[in-house]
């Protein structure tokens, strides 16, 4: 088939085709039952071509259409008045083979519920957990990636992991919050974690004696979870340079150079590193991924790119185009995202705070140019240096360029969350990854409810 | 189908196929240069299969994959989902299709984008816009081993217009989702650039209790959370506050919402849902009354009710098939007394009119609770937009706000679940709601 669609090439311009087989392994449970067990598998390609002013693609499932497909994609492109050159366009040719520790292939269907239902069991054992929602995934996709310019890649691309959403309920208030393993292409992070289990679902049962924190404006620490959704929501989002693209305001605001934060503030974005749900070695337009400071020494120092928006900006390719898979064209996405550690003890950013909050736990978030919210599972209050009793119902807002500015300490340990997940233009990702230093931010907006 | 239905059923004691076929093209422009194009033709097809009172499905892109039977085979074996007998009722066709946006052609739908930003640029070739065009040519086939034999075609057009701030980053945004071409009305063009100048008066509001006006469009992000609570699943599982309230009032009487499957050229119009079951026009609250829930044929069967045609296999964030059938809206609608949406605004000396809003998906959708940030919100005072506020975020919980529903609004707007149309509302007016500014 590959010679097939090397054939179907056009060699006008600039155009590639990516093609996948998907596969999805679904384990879900409801409450104290396993609910459904399914292995959706699907094949399809996406053809770009660029030959006028701006790429024509073209999504499909039979592959006997893929000549129809590099018609229809350059007829789009042609329609598009200019021409538009893409000059940093890595070639490579290679093969890239997951080789878990453990992998979750060679685990039976069977295996994996029995493990799956002793972790429901132990969740419901705990007194005021009312329902429990588990999901385990496990997401393989063999991808061809080739272009007109001799890039000939296949790759194989594996994620495995398992969340649960719980709700504890008393009388008319319920909580939620949120568990997860693994997020990478081996299963061993999946087993014993019992401990894990028990102590979230205390959590979850506790915050019903929380009281709903009353909205204002906050001095907060926030978890390396929390600490993850802030710079993935609030930062990454606009460091996606396809942003940039024919936005000459907003390339102003991101300057190279410009001052965001203290000179020991740095973010970094590196999907080479193994372990994490960002993790992958070609991007889907097939440039080999490369680590990337983002804000160095608290000055903006890079971006995240597709092979379009490196062109446009003469800037080097970081391989960050990806897609959720072939029903998709590539945009430019996060990869393991983080805010690198500090100086600073938690327990010395927490006795810097006469009266604040501790939050822990990411439960969503959302941006929108310079401004972001995301909500977060509890809270602990602050009084005087210390934690005491716990909050709940707690949502951030805030202005992205005020917040970098407001943040004073920094943590001296990385950490990362296990779930990964992101949604852009249509696309959930998750093979998308963030963590951090726990940091601590004054005048953080909190709302309440 | 025929075929696959009949190799499966040498295993299975039931099947059905679902098939769904979908070509689109979106098109989109900014500051009136033309983007990227994207295009897709692509076939989906679902198994399920019932053997021994358990049910299992497959999912894949080619109806003759030879691992279809197998795979549904795996499922089934492997979960605990008891099977219900498939159905096997009459449908009506609906108004759905159109061949007007079949037929359109690429070139066509660049010269209606190319229309429309010329209007905005005669309006204020000063503001940057940005604008959008998308049409989706969707037909689905549905059979099963009891004999029901279904399919309908379903057209949609996605239009869109937005302007951009000095700062580069979105301003005011109007859209519209219907199965045919939508009017762009010179009204809806004024009230675009309106919205984009109070952009230049920025206000800060401290906490406040106040009068607040949703506008139509963001009108999903509560319904998100009305849509949980009569959620089929959520009533069987026991988690909604709406388990054992059929008959009660729970909102304001001025407030009806129905959920519409067959309304003439809606967004998410269909003759019948994913399951077989005819589509309905549901009473879900009437006049604030909690008349009905929504629910698939198993969670109707639990509840000894009958289902409403909401059995769709899609997801929150996905449109791609990935899972079982489960309830989701498909065109909800909010009745009142449609006063005219001038004098709705009006009668404010103090309030908030909210075009747009973030977090919608966050925080315990099932209780009802949301915690947004304000994306787009207007000051009003004395019946006048002033300015766009800063920074403020609104939070509550809907049981509490839907009873405060002081006025609906009369101009209906597509409203959006995250991604996807949901259905339409127009402006609704709360007496009271708490803003959490400075």
């Amino acid at each position: 088939m590959i010679d097939q669609f090397k054939k179907a090439l056009p060699q006008e311009g600039f155009c590639d085709l990516r093609y996948q087989t998907y596969s999805l392994t679904t384990i879900k449970g409801s409450k104290e039952k396993i609910k459904t067990a399914e292995v959706i598998r699907k094949t399809g390609g996406n053809v770009r071509v660029l030959t006028g002013g701006g790429f024509g693609t073209f999504c499909f499932t039979d592959p006997e259409d893929i000549d129809y497909a590099f018609d229809q994609a350059k007829r789009a492109s042609d329609l598009i008045p200019g021409q538009k050159i893409l000059d940093k366009v890595e070639v490579h040719q290679d093969q890239v083979r997951v080789q878990p520790k453990m992998d979750p292939r060679d685990i039976s269907i069977e295996e994996k519920k029995t493990l799956i239902q002793h972790y429901i069991d132990l969740f419901l054992s705990v007194e005021g957990i009312a329902n429990l929602e588990t999901n385990y995934y496990e997401q393989m996709m063999d991808t061809l990636i080739i272009n007109n310019q001799g890039t000939e890649i296949q790759q194989e691309e594996l994620i495995c992991g398992l969340s649960f959403r719980i709700t504890s309920k008393r009388g008319d208030v319920s909580q939620i919050t949120r568990l997860s393993f693994g997020g990478t292409e081996s299963f061993e992070d999946m087993l014993d974690q019992d401990q894990a289990i028990l102590k979230k679902a205390k959590q979850t049962v506790d915050l019903l004696d929380a009281q709903p924190v009353s909205g204002g404006q906050y001095d907060v620490v926030l978890d390396p979870e929390v600490s993850g959704l802030f710079i993935h929501e609030a930062f990454g989002h606009l460091s996606e340079s396809d942003n940039l693209i024919g936005n000459d305001a907003l390339a102003k605001t991101m300057t190279i150079g410009n001052e965001f934060a203290v000179n020991t503030f740095n973010v970094i974005d590196d999907p080479t590193m193994g372990g994490y749900p960002g993790s992958y070695v070609y991007d889907h337009e097939g440039t080999k991924a490369k680590k990337t400071y983002l804000i160095k020494d608290g000055l903006l120092a890079g971006r995240l790119h597709s092979v379009e928006s490196a062109s446009l900006l003469d800037e080097v390719p970081t391989g960050h185009a990806r897609a959720k898979n072939f029903g998709f064209t590539p945009i430019v996405r996060m990869g393991n995202i983080y805010i690198d550690k500090g100086e600073h003890s938690l327990d010395d950013m927490i006795a810097s705070i006469d009266e604040g909050l501790y939050l822990f736990g990411s439960a969503g978030g959302q941006t929108s140019g310079d401004t972001f919210t995301f909500a977060v599972q509890g809270a602990y209050k602050i009084e005087k240096g210390k934690l005491t009793h716990m909050v709940r119902d707690v949502a951030l807002t805030g202005h992205l360029f005020t917040t970098l500015k407001n943040i004073e300490m920094i943590g001296d340990h990385v950490g990362f969350s296990k779930a990964g997940g992101c949604g852009k233009g249509g696309q959930i990702l998750i093979q998308s990854g963030k963590g951090s230093a726990p940091i601590k931010i004054k005048n953080m907006g909190i709302g309440g409810k | 189908m025929k075929t696959l239905m009949t190799k499966a059923l040498e295993i299975a004691e039931a099947c059905d196929i679902y098939v769904r076929e979908v070509e689109s093209t979106s098109v989109g422009m900014v500051k009136g240069e033309l983007k990227q194009i994207q295009s897709e033709k692509k076939t989906e097809v679902a198994l399920r299969l019932v053997k021994d009172g358990l049910i299992g499905s497959a999912v894949s892109t080619d109806i003759q994959d030879e691992t279809l039977v197998e795979r549904a085979m795996i499922s089934l074996e492997n979960q605990g989902t008891e099977a219900d007998a498939f159905p096997n009722e009459a449908y009506e066709q609906v108004n759905a299709f159109s061949s007007d946006v079949e037929e359109m052609s690429l070139e066509e739908m660049v010269e209606e984008l190319k229309t429309l930003n010329q209007r905005l640029r005669d309006k204020d070739d000063s503001v940057q816009t940005r604008v959008f065009i998308s049409k989706e040519v969707k037909r689905v086939r549905l059979m099963n081993s009891q004999g029901f034999e279904g399919s309908y075609d379903k057209t949609n057009i996605s239009l869109g217009m937005s302007t951009i701030t000095d700062q580069g980053f979105h301003g005011a945004s109007k859209s519209y989702d219907s199965g045919m071409m939508p009017e762009v009305l010179d009204r809806h063009i004024d009230n675009l650039f309106e919205h984009h100048y109070l952009g230049d008066k920025k206000i800060q509001l401290d906490n406040e209790t106040m009068p607040v006006v949703f506008a139509g469009r963001v009108m999903g992000s509560l319904m998100l959370r009305v849509l949980a609570g009569v959620n089929g699943g959520n009533i069987v599982k026991g988690v909604s506050p709406m388990v054992d309230k059929l008959g009660h009032q729970i909102f304001s009487d001025k407030l009806t919402i129905r959920d519409v499957g067959n309304l003439s050229w809606g967004c998410n119009t269909m003759a019948f849902d994913d399951e077989g079951t005819p589509s309905q026009n549901t009473l879900v609250y009437d006049q604030g009354k909690l008349n009905s829930y929504l629910m698939s044929i198993g969670q109707a069967k639990k509840l000894d009710l009958k289902p409403t045609g909401n059995a769709l296999k899609r997801s929150l964030f996905s449109k791609e098939i990935e899972d079982a059938p489960a309830v989701f809206d498909t065109n909800m609608l909010i009745e009142g007394d449609n006063i005219p949406d001038e004098t709705l605004i009006k009668g404010i000396k103090r309030g908030l009119l909210i075009t747009g809003v973030m977090g919608a998906h966050t925080g315990n959708m099932v209780a009802g609770d949301y915690s947004m940030n304000i994306s787009s919100g207007f000051l009003i005072e004395e019946g006048k937009l002033v300015g766009k506020v800063q920074g403020a975020m609104i939070a509550g919980n809907i049981y509490d706000l839907f009873k405060n529903v002081e006025a609906i609004g009369s101009e209906y707007e597509v409203m959006h679940s995250i991604f996807y149309p949901m259905g339409y509302a127009p402006m609704v007016k709360f007496s009271e709601a708490l803003i959490i500014g400075k």
